[in-house]
């Protein structure tokens, strides 16, 4: 299914700290996961991912470390502290920004 | 797009070429994964480059993005608070300057401060420019340059008397930090042959401390190293991560002053060491010798007003400007604005100490630690001197206290952790380790 980018552009760095959460990953795995378990709707280009994860990194939300893994060395990505205190406001700020989306569109099902 | 193409239109985007390598290693290593899946999924080689090239998106965008967040940058907050020590030192000098009888004192040694101060922040700039990642690269370098001053200096008895020589040797060795720091991370991951490798350049250094003959130099390269092989047990460069390795070298770290200072009590009684520390211990044994120092400095501490009083201590301590800066600062001005400077050296730490902790690669942290580390066990000897709660000669206070040389190390120190703090989004690990390789190219050319 197409989605509409503008959707998921503000919210990408609180989808990027949530796959981080679960485990430290590489640039490529985190593309890959994301496709995976939004079932293909969420396709983030390389080009967008990399100078996000390095602000992520400079506002201290994400630290990163050399690991080698299947023969090559990867750059791995991990949460800090501050980075699940700042995926926790931004999860509870989704939460509410989406209960007021589902009201207003449950109203309109129901004017409707 | 090739690959080589798409790499060069994101670069040209960023700014900060030292920044280039560590992203330009992310980006190919990224399209090398999804062109490998690509022709897993039954691509050629070429067109599965293409393909993975082409789903990178926008070079220049991201470019663009990463220019924004790889960028050289300033601690101003630690730059502010060496500034303001530093113009608070001069004061508090200019102070102490006017209450001398020599005239060429009380009318020059205040612009002699101000010039060696902006020296300092001369050198101070020229080492936050500099990239401190030298310091694993041309780290054996640097330390047979290190090396052979101290003895040329230590040797130099035509060219500077004694006590110049002395003190020069000191702050030379304070020095040692940073460069050990660089000699860790150079022999890191060998195990017990890296370990070795880099004691034999601690073992070496060890007899330099002579050259000085201050204890407060052999204290504050003993905290140094003791800090910097902690750090490099803990994160098990030389095998293992060693907590073991680390609590049996503190308990013995701890118990080595104990003996000496022990054996220097039981010893003979007249040696100068031991007159030293009873005198420390109980100045009223030699009043007007060894216990002078302690006595008077006992009399000013009590002496203290909340706001300060007219005169310093000027003719009660021997070189208050230099020796007894701290002290000096509580007796004028007051004990309220005493406990702001010390704040502010505080505050200084805390924040070298945070810059150096958070730092991604392991050299920038612990360049970091040993810089901070040196300057913090000078200043805990010098304001424990300054209120007679250490027994060992203080030299020179951070930022505060007068003459060229501690200025100038103490600059070389600061400018580091600058450095470190400055190129923190810039110098990726990989950087810190480079080993030259050198590519000839033919290539067959239309003539």
């Amino acid at each position: 299914m197409a989605v509409d980018k503008s959707l998921i552009s503000g919210s990408t760095s609180m989808l990027l700290l949530k796959l981080l959460s679960e485990k430290d990953m590489y640039g490529y795995e985190m593309i890959e996961a994301l496709e995976k378990k939004s079932n293909q709707i969420f396709q983030l280009k390389a080009g967008t991912l990399y100078p996000l994860l390095h602000s992520l990194v400079e506002k201290e939300y994400l630290t990163s470390y050399e690991q080698e893994a299947n023969g090559k060395m990867r750059k791995y990505y991990s949460i800090t502290k501050g980075g699940r205190r700042f995926l926790d406001s931004k999860v509870k700020e989704w939460n509410e920004y989406q209960n007021a989306v589902t009201s207003v569109l449950g109203g309109v099902a129901l004017c409707s | 797009m090739q690959l080589t193409e798409y790499i060069q239109k994101l670069t040209d985007q960023i700014r900060c070429k030292k920044a280039h390598p560590m992203i330009i290693d992310e980006y190919r290593s990224h399209i090398e994964d999804q062109a490998e899946t690509f022709v897993q999924c039954g691509m050629e080689q070429k067109e599965a480059m293409e393909a993975a090239v082409a789903q990178m998106g926008d070079p220049v965008e991201a470019g663009v993005a990463l220019d924004r967040v790889h960028r050289p940058k300033m601690c101003i907050s630690m730059m502010v608070t060496v500034f303001v020590l530093t113009l608070i030192g001069i004061v508090a000098q200019a102070v102490i300057f006017k209450e001398f009888d020599n005239s060429w004192v009380q009318e020059k040694y205040v612009y002699y401060s101000i010039f060696y101060n902006l020296v300092g922040f001369a050198v101070m700039a020229v080492v936050c420019y500099l990239d401190y990642s030298f310091l694993s690269k041309h780290v054996v370098k640097v330390y047979v340059c290190w090396y052979f001053s101290v003895i040329l200096l230590a040797f130099s008895t035509e060219l500077f008397a004694y006590y110049t020589r002395r003190i020069a040797c000191y702050q030379l060795m304070a020095l040692f930090g940073p460069i050990f720091a660089g000699i860790l991370f150079r022999y890191r991951n060998q195990g017990i042959k890296g370990f070795l490798k880099a004691t034999l350049f601690l073992i070496l250094a060890i007899p330099l401390c002579q050259s000085s003959g201050k204890i407060a130099g052999m204290v504050e390269m003993y905290a140094v190293v003791l800090i910097l092989w902690t750090f490099a047990f803990l994160k098990g460069w030389y095998g293992n991560k060693g907590v073991l390795k680390t609590v049996l070298m503190w308990i013995g770290a701890i118990l080595l002053p104990v003996i000496v200072v022990i054996n220097i009590l039981m010893g003979p009684g007249d040696s100068f060491r031991a007159m030293r520390l009873k005198a420390y211990l109980n100045p009223a044994i030699d009043e007007g010798g060894m216990g002078y120092g302690i006595s008077r400095i006992r009399e000013a501490i009590g002496d203290f007003t909340l706001f300060g009083t007219t005169s310093t201590l000027e003719g009660t301590l021997p070189n208050t400007y230099n020796d007894y800066i701290v002290l000096s600062i509580f007796s004028y001005f007051g004990i309220l604005i005493g406990i702001i400077v010390c704040a502010s050296v505080a505050f200084f730490f805390i924040k070298a100490f945070r810059i150096s902790f958070k730092q991604k690669n392991q050299l920038a942290q612990l360049v970091g630690i040993s810089c901070a580390m040196e300057l913090l066990v000078r200043a805990v000897i010098y304001i424990g001197a300054n209120f007679g709660v250490c027994p060992i000669a203080q030299t020179n206070m951070p930022f505060l206290s007068f003459g060229l040389q501690g200025i100038l190390v103490n600059s070389i120190l600061t400018g580091l952790l600058l450095s470190i703090y400055r190129y923190k989004n810039v110098l990726g690990e990989k950087q810190m380790n480079v080993k030259y390789r050198y590519k000839l190219k033919i290539e067959k050319v239309e003539l």
